[in-house]
């Protein structure tokens, strides 16, 4: 692969995956409680 | 406000919502089209203006389509044309609306016939049906199924036994409700469109080079010789207009923006649900299937055992060719032999079905919402009816596919249409509710604060984008497809009919808001 190939793929995917990897774990941590695994010993 | 008795579902859980949204924004786009649109337009360059159209369109029409549900589900309305009476106190606007009910349907109905294609397709690598075939037996097969002219190789009723059994599965889906169909569907189709995508990416990048001849000289090609063709930027292509507008229209495309589903799906969050992390995670999600993993499949396949020349050729002959000529073509060269080939193609069909699912739901979604909130229709009820309607309607896709029916309806309603809703709710959501309102809009709830620089992006950049975009394809290519310039002869009555029935179906939808409505003012009358 051409050096200017190898940068505008990896700029590609990195903006991506940072995108997603950045938004979803601010998403499990701000995640409200129904999607929180209930404490151990919880009855359902 | 609707008339509904029954108070409106809401998600289960925040995690199935936002696989739901990426759901309807992961369609067969993201694996066809984005590869050929990025390889006609400039290759690595295509990224530049891609990536400008995703933050000043893609990103802030996704927070808009997301506020404008949010807000009207907040008031009891699912759909579009009271969504936008509850931001703009006109009697004109429910009709407006009209657009948010047309699209979805008319472009659920032949969705569903070429997803119904990947579904067959699966099967067919199932019993290893396209195996052994040369590009030319390929061609035919696949001719035959779309214009049903040969039945010594698919029998006439192939086709409608496998679009009906599409319906079927949507309409069933969809006639569970919010949780227990569409959201149980987004978490099972979702992990597994993404293992079954990553999968055949390790394969594909993993794959040994391969002679090719071209022009008589022999030149052997690997996956990364696909990955330099597609990322190698063409720098004069930055300089054409058509680029830039191929960038934003596959932006429009790949997110599902301009449809009618994301508001739709957002009218069933609380005023406490966030919408403008979760927007942000749907797009992304959304960007990482079409760019990483779309990106990665097609071309940098088809290049190796194709050569440049040949992937071009077959990016030109259009997305059929690319994904379901080129690719079993490729699977049945793969080392390891029929078992490999098999399971190569029932994962490329198998996570195209899903990809087509998880967005053809979506789209049953606003006209459902629409009756069973306005006419008191059980669930259950609606999607029988709208089932059945698609099943009839649908089926005249079948029999004229091949002659301009589907193509018609994929343009007005699923590709120029697109835009004219867009523009629409941009300019009643920011301009007419008020870039006040609606910055307090997209913070309720919100898990982060939006950059400030995206409020003067919302008010100013997206609508003037969309405005330009709309007049250009006006000019370019709507004039021209109107006056059908350049189709032969013989697909005029069918491409004429096929515009009839999209009339049809706006007047029907007009007709039923004004019922709607009438309903409303009688029940408010008598309460």
């Amino acid at each position: 692969m051409s050096t200017t190939a190898i940068i505008f793929m990896t700029l590609a995917w990195t903006g991506v995956l940072g995108l997603m990897a950045w938004s979803w774990s601010r998403l499990l941590r701000s995640a409200p409680p129904d999607d929180q695994l209930p404490p151990p010993g919880t009855s359902l | 406000m609707s008339d509904a008795a029954a108070p409106r579902e809401q998600w289960g859980s925040r995690i199935g919502l936002i696989l739901a949204m990426a759901g309807n924004a992961v369609g067969l786009g993201n694996f066809l089209r984005f590869p050929r649109q990025a390889v006609e337009n400039g290759g690595g360059t295509f990224m530049i203006p891609y990536f400008i159209a995703f933050l000043l369109v893609g990103i802030p029409l996704m927070w808009i389509e997301w506020g404008v549900g949010r807000h009207g589900g907040q008031r009891g309305e699912g759909s579009t044309p009271g969504m936008f009476e509850t931001l703009w106190k006109h009697p004109v606007a429910k009709y407006l609306g009209v657009l948010g009910l047309f699209m979805p349907l008319v472009v659920l109905i032949y969705y569903c016939y070429i997803e119904s294609e990947t579904l067959a397709w699966t099967f067919f690598s199932l019993v290893g049906a396209t195996q052994g075939l040369s590009q030319d037996g390929m061609r035919s097969f696949l001719a035959s199924y779309q214009d049903l002219s040969d039945p010594t190789v698919h029998a006439r009723w192939v086709p409608f036994a496998f679009f009906y059994v599409t319906l079927a599965v949507n309409f069933w889906v969809v006639s569970k409700g919010l949780v227990a169909g569409i959201e149980r569907l987004a978490k099972i189709a979702m992990p597994m469109l993404f293992v079954f995508a990553a999968i055949l990416v390790i394969r594909v990048l993993t794959l040994p080079g391969h002679e090719v001849i071209e022009n008589g000289v022999a030149t052997t090609y690997t996956p990364w010789s696909g990955l330099n063709f597609m990322f190698s930027p063409q720098w004069d292509a930055l300089a054409q207009p058509k680029v830039w507008l191929a960038a934003t229209g596959q932006i429009f495309f790949t997110l599902s923006v301009g449809m009618g589903t994301l508001q739709a799906y957002a009218s069933y969050l609380t005023r406490k649900d966030d919408i403008a992390l979760s927007g942000i995670a749907t797009a992304a999600t959304n960007e990482t299937a079409e760019v990483v993993l779309g990106g990665s499949l097609a071309i940098p396949a088809i290049v190796t055992f194709f050569g440049v020349t040949g992937a071009v050729a077959i990016a030109k002959g259009g997305s059929f060719d690319l994904g379901f000529i080129a690719m079993p073509l490729v699977f049945n060269q793969l080392p390891g032999g029929p078992l490999i080939t098999t399971l190569a193609g029932m994962m490329w069909f198998g996570l195209l079905f899903f990809a087509g699912i998880t967005s053809s739901v979506a789209m049953a979604t606003p006209l459902l919402g629409f009756i069973e909130e306005n006419f008191g229709w059980t669930r259950k009820k609606t999607a029988v009816a709208l089932g059945v309607f698609a099943a009839v309607l649908g089926s005249l896709h079948v029999i004229y596919n091949a002659r301009g029916f589907l193509d018609e309806w994929d343009y007005w309603a699923g590709t120029f249409g697109l835009v004219v809703l867009a523009l629409v709710e941009t300019i009643l959501f920011v301009w007419v509710f008020g870039p006040e309102n609606m910055w307090r809009e997209l913070h309720e709830g919100a898990s982060i604060r939006i950059p400030r620089f995206f409020k003067a992006v919302m008010t100013y950049v997206t609508p003037v984008f969309l405005l330009v975009m709309m007049v250009w394809w006006t000019v370019q290519e709507a004039v021209p497809t109107l006056l059908m310039e350049g189709r032969p002869e013989s697909e005029l009555a069918v491409r004429w009919a096929s515009r009839g029935f999209m009339v049809a179906i706006l007047i029907a939808q007009l007709f039923l808001i004004k019922a709607a409505w009438a309903r409303r003012a009688r029940r408010k009358g008598a309460a």
